[in-house]
């Protein structure tokens, strides 16, 4: 029977399934029968035709029934979903909520994730575009710089054939820009080579992108910015004027820069004013290194390659000079997809994050996803064992166990997917608060990340159909007779796993709580440190242009002439912005090991401006003449490096081409001139007004502000009043250095309340379940003369467990992780030991509420009810 | 009981006509000759074990037979009931087919 064999395969299989199974009334038979009999009429091709036609068939109509069938009892599970949701408003909602918050929780953190990764890819030629930095060593002190010479791009783009095109950009500081009578101070300007529309994707709206900033004196606005000066006019050939005094023509407009791009500006000028006005700083790769140049490689072209051609061209353009200062350069190309997460230079381009918080952030969104699944499952499967007798009414009633295994999966997607939505909802309500914590302008990326939906849709199955396992799969099977019968012991067994779930909630979210105590008091700590001056009631003066330099003795008289200004003293920096750095020869040093400080150019007036405190010496003193060029002040640091115990008349060397040898008169105490992150550096403070570029005015505490502000612009306008009278408070520029921390101490904070809020679901659950449990027992105890105050007791005990077992974990874990984080800080919060049972005896009373309504229900029960039960 | 449906009518029909030779193929080739109508030989089990439950037909096995890849036939026989439930159908249907007027069609013609 060769044939009989071949009468098989996949057409077959598909109708049986189809139909339902073999055992079908010699239905198979007889199709065999008759294929055979097609097969001996027709041949073989006519007779698998003939078969494929027969199961082709039936295909509409067993769908049709299976649809229909399907739905009309979807309907059904649906009602019966519906009722018990009725029937235990409590529970389900809790239920419900819980799963709600977790995905809503993690699709917020998913977008901020998304927003992070995202910089920088919008670029079409992202791919080829690298930074240059440079890194190395110089006198012995390593270096990793994010900016580089301003001549160093060009030669490479001419020398190295992979190097396509060079784009160039250099930081204006805070500007004084006007049109007309409007006048606005430009924070995020500037200089950029004409190159930049072709590199970057950054779409010109008018304009040409290739000759838009080929002229000097030429400047390109963002749409938003040209709003602010031009409103609805045509801006192109309209002329800004630029630090009060130069004239720029506007030469395009462009979109607005993605909130995305690491690069952040409204305003650029063209690159090549800077060369026609001071020439000499471009032609050597020496002296000044504040731009940050990106380089665009041709397609293919490997950087790695790039950078070793580079080392040649370094020995040639700087070889001189690094071997007379000692040390080395590397040039390094970075990925411009790297920057915004993987870079930590100095002088970056902008303020950046770090692919620490992305990790950390996506580890938190899955931990609570985790969580509100886990409990979601926990709580479904506690509340199922009430439904036995459903089950067994059911079975009596004919159903078959497969139709009450898709009743209960049925059910538990409905609540599924009614959190999803619910969660979708919640996105949308909390959004707006979302982007006002992170400080991102977030979108939920529907659309920009095609996976994020199907594996929403995904996960709302796999939790609904977890979820619904139990119920489906154990108290399906269960004879009626059992079950109706009397309560048999359901999800008996489970209390174990259940606990060690609840450990591990509550164990995160103790941890988070840690967590959030120390970033908050790291900030207060911050906030709060003596900086080594008075940042209190001292507003800061700009000086816009150079023009005003020549007044600014008769500003300072006019200014003093108020009763409440104290003092004013000027400066090239204010703390919170550096200093300038440059290698020194201190006295007793050699040139092979000379040092590098901070240098700040002061007047007279400054240090007592900014209430330093003079630890040795004295303060600078029109009353010699030698302070003007001769005399400098170091910090405490600085005499601690270089080792003098006696600093005064020791004399120190700025080797800056000059070499002034200048002598020390005084040591001031040691302040903050830099981010407080950083630990405090070797500086000198010496006179040099030419270099004034601020005013600290000292305030006497009290008085109206703006009225007070008011009269300094008088002041200031009396003497010259044709420059822009700019401003700012130091405390609140200082205060705007810890934005990063206290984002990240608010999101923490939300953060820990939502996993403390889903672990109180899951002790929720517990409670009641075990409550439930635990009925008789109670009335016997009752009967036995308990007392409701001890049973109370005797049901939070467990609870009280699982909490101190949850401190045991999270305790060596926070303080793990938090100690990590404080690393980066050179001045940091000693780890407060009381922030540990703090959060404990927290988590200890929100548990304890959590289960109280259950306990006291449970223990205020008439024992005569809680016996007959059953 | 409920009507029997034309299908059924048919196959029951079909069964006694084939007397002991009364199976899924036979009875399916059965009524295609007589009705002269196209349809899948699927359609004609559910009613066939539909009947079988009303207890108005019996089903029993034959033997294993190889051109059917060693599966038994399915026979069917009418019951006592089928047979009564038959005649009492075509007992109706005579019942509205006895003195029915004639109808003139002339008027659907000029229509």
């Amino acid at each position: 029977m060769k044939d009989s064999t071949k009468f098989s395969g996949v057409g077959l299989w598909l109708l049986s399934r189809l139909i339902g199974s073999r055992r079908n009334y010699g239905l198979f038979g007889d199709i065999e029968e008759m294929y055979r009999s097609v097969l001996g009429e027709k041949g073989r091709f006519k007779a698998k035709l003939w078969l494929w036609a027969q199961i082709l068939r039936t295909i509409p109509h067993t769908v049709y029934n299976w649809l229909y069938w399907g739905l009309v009892m979807f309907a059904n599970s649906y009602k019966v979903t519906i009722r018990h949701f009725r029937r235990q408003k409590l529970y389900s909602s809790v239920n419900l909520l819980g799963l709600a918050v977790g995905m809503a929780c993690c699709i917020l953190i998913l977008s901020y994730v998304h927003f992070e990764i995202s910089y920088d890819k919008f670029h079409d030629k992202a791919d080829q575009i690298y930074r240059l930095t440079m890194d190395g060593q110089l006198t012995g002190q390593p270096f990793n710089l994010a900016t580089s010479n301003g001549a160093i791009g060009p030669s490479l783009r001419d020398k190295l054939p992979e190097v396509e095109d060079v784009v160039r950009f250099r930081r204006k500081h805070r500007t004084s820009v006007a049109y007309q009578d409007k006048l606005f101070f430009e924070e995020r300007i500037h200089w950029v080579d004409a190159s930049v529309f072709e590199v970057f994707s950054f779409p010109l709206l008018l304009g040409s992108p290739q000759k838009a900033l080929q002229m000097p004196y030429t400047v390109v606005l963002t749409e938003e910015c040209a709003r602010k000066y031009f409103g609805s006019d045509d801006p192109i050939g309209k002329v800004l004027k630029i630090d009060n005094h130069v004239d720029y023509a506007v030469t395009g407009i462009m979109k607005n820069v993605p909130e995305n791009s690491h690069i952040e500006f409204d305003m650029l000028l063209s690159f090549r004013t800077l060369e026609v006005v001071y020439p000499e700083r471009f032609s050597r790769w020496l002296g000044d290194f504040n731009n940050w140049s990106y380089l665009l490689l041709r397609e293919g072209a490997d950087h790695r390659e790039v950078e070793e051609k580079c080392l040649p061209l370094i020995d040639d353009n700087m070889g001189k000079v690094i071997e007379m200062v000692g040390g080395e350069v590397f040039f390094n190309l970075q990925p411009l997809a790297r920057i915004h997460l993987h870079s930590n230079l100095l002088g970056d381009i902008a303020t950046r994050s770090d692919i620490m918080y992305v990790y950390l952030f996506s580890a938190i969104a899955l931990f609570i996803l985790l969580l509100a699944c886990i409990n979601f499952m926990n709580l479904a499967t506690a509340r199922s064992a009430e439904r036995g007798r459903e089950v067994g009414i059911r079975k009596v009633h004919g159903a078959f166990q497969g139709r009450l295994m898709w009743q209960f999966l049925e059910e538990s997607l409905i609540h599924a997917f009614a959190s999803l939505l619910l969660a979708l909802i919640l996105v949308q309500m909390f959004l707006p608060v979302f982007r006002s914590i992170s400080g991102r302008e977030l979108t939920v990326p529907y659309t920009e990340a095609g996976w994020l939906i199907p594996a929403l849709i995904g996960l709302a199955v796999l939790v609904g159909l977890t979820a619904g396992s139990y119920p489906s799969f154990i108290l399906s099977s269960f004879q009626p007779s059992t079950i109706l019968r009397g309560n048999p012991r359901l999800g008996k067994g489970k209390g174990r796993f259940r606990g060690v779930l609840v450990v591990f909630q509550f164990a995160i979210s103790t941890t988070l709580i840690i967590g959030t105590g120390i970033i908050m008091s790291q900030v207060q700590y911050m906030k709060h440190k003596h900086l080594g001056f008075d940042q209190d009631h001292l507003v800061i003066l700009r000086i816009t242009d150079d023009r005003i330099r020549p007044f600014i003795e008769p500003i300072k008289t006019e200014l003093l002439s108020l009763p409440w200004v104290k003092s004013v003293g000027g400066s090239s920096h204010v703390p919170g912005w550096g200093a300038h750095r440059n290698a020194v020869l201190p006295e007793g040093f050699s040139m092979e090991n000379s040092q590098t400080m901070g240098i700040i150019q002061v007047d007279h007036d400054f240090l007592q401006a900014l209430g330093v405190e003079i630890v040795i010496g004295r303060n600078f003193s029109r009353e010699f003449p030698a302070d003007a060029d001769k005399s400098v002040l170091i910090n405490e640091t600085a005499a601690r490096k270089f080792g003098w115990s006696e600093p005064l008349e020791k004399f120190i060397i700025e080797l800056d081409g000059r070499s002034i040898s200048k002598r020390v008169i005084g040591v001031i105490g040691d302040f903050h001139f830099m981010d407080v992150r950083t630990s405090i550096e070797p500086l000198m403070v010496y006179l040099a007004p030419a270099e004034i570029d601020t005013l600290a005015v000292r305030l006497a505490p009290g008085g109206e502000l703006t009225e007070r502000l008011e009269f300094l612009r008088r002041a200031w306008n009396k003497v010259v009043p044709s420059a822009p009278f700019d401003y700012f408070f130091l405390d609140a520029s200082l205060e705007s250095q810890y934005r990063l921390e206290g984002s990240l101490s608010r999101l923490f904070s939300y953060f820990s309340v939502l996993a403390v809020f889903i672990a109180c679901l899951g002790l929720f659950g517990m409670a009641a379940y075990s409550a439930e449990q635990r009925t008789k027992e109670i009335g016997i105890r009752k009967v036995l003369g308990a007392s409701s105050s001890g049973l109370v007791l005797l049901l939070s005990r467990e609870m009280g467990k699982f909490i101190l077992f949850a401190n045991i974990i999270a305790w060596p874990l926070a303080y793990w992780v938090a100690g990590h984080w404080l690393q980066d800080f050179a001045y940091r919060t000693p780890i407060h030991f009381w922030i540990f049972p703090l959060s404990a005896v927290l988590v200890l009373t929100i548990g304890f509420l959590t289960t109280a309504y259950q306990s006291f229900k449970a223990a205020a029960s008439d024992p005569v009810d809680s016996l007959r039960y059953e | 009981m409920s009507e029997l449906s034309r299908l059924e009518e048919q196959i029951m029909l079909s069964v006694w006509k084939l007397q002991d030779e009364a199976y899924g193929i036979s009875i399916y080739k059965h009524i295609r000759n007589i009705t002269r109508k196209k349809f899948a030989i699927g359609g004609i089990y559910f009613p066939l074990e539909r009947l079988v439950k009303k207890g108005l037909l019996k089903a029993y096995k034959g033997e294993p037979t190889p051109v059917r890849g060693g599966q038994s036939k399915r026979y069917y026989n009418l019951t006592k009931l089928g047979m009564k439930e038959l005649l009492a159908n075509r007992k109706t249907q005579d019942a509205f087919w006895k003195n029915l007027p004639k109808i003139d069609f002339a008027g659907e013609e000029s229509r």
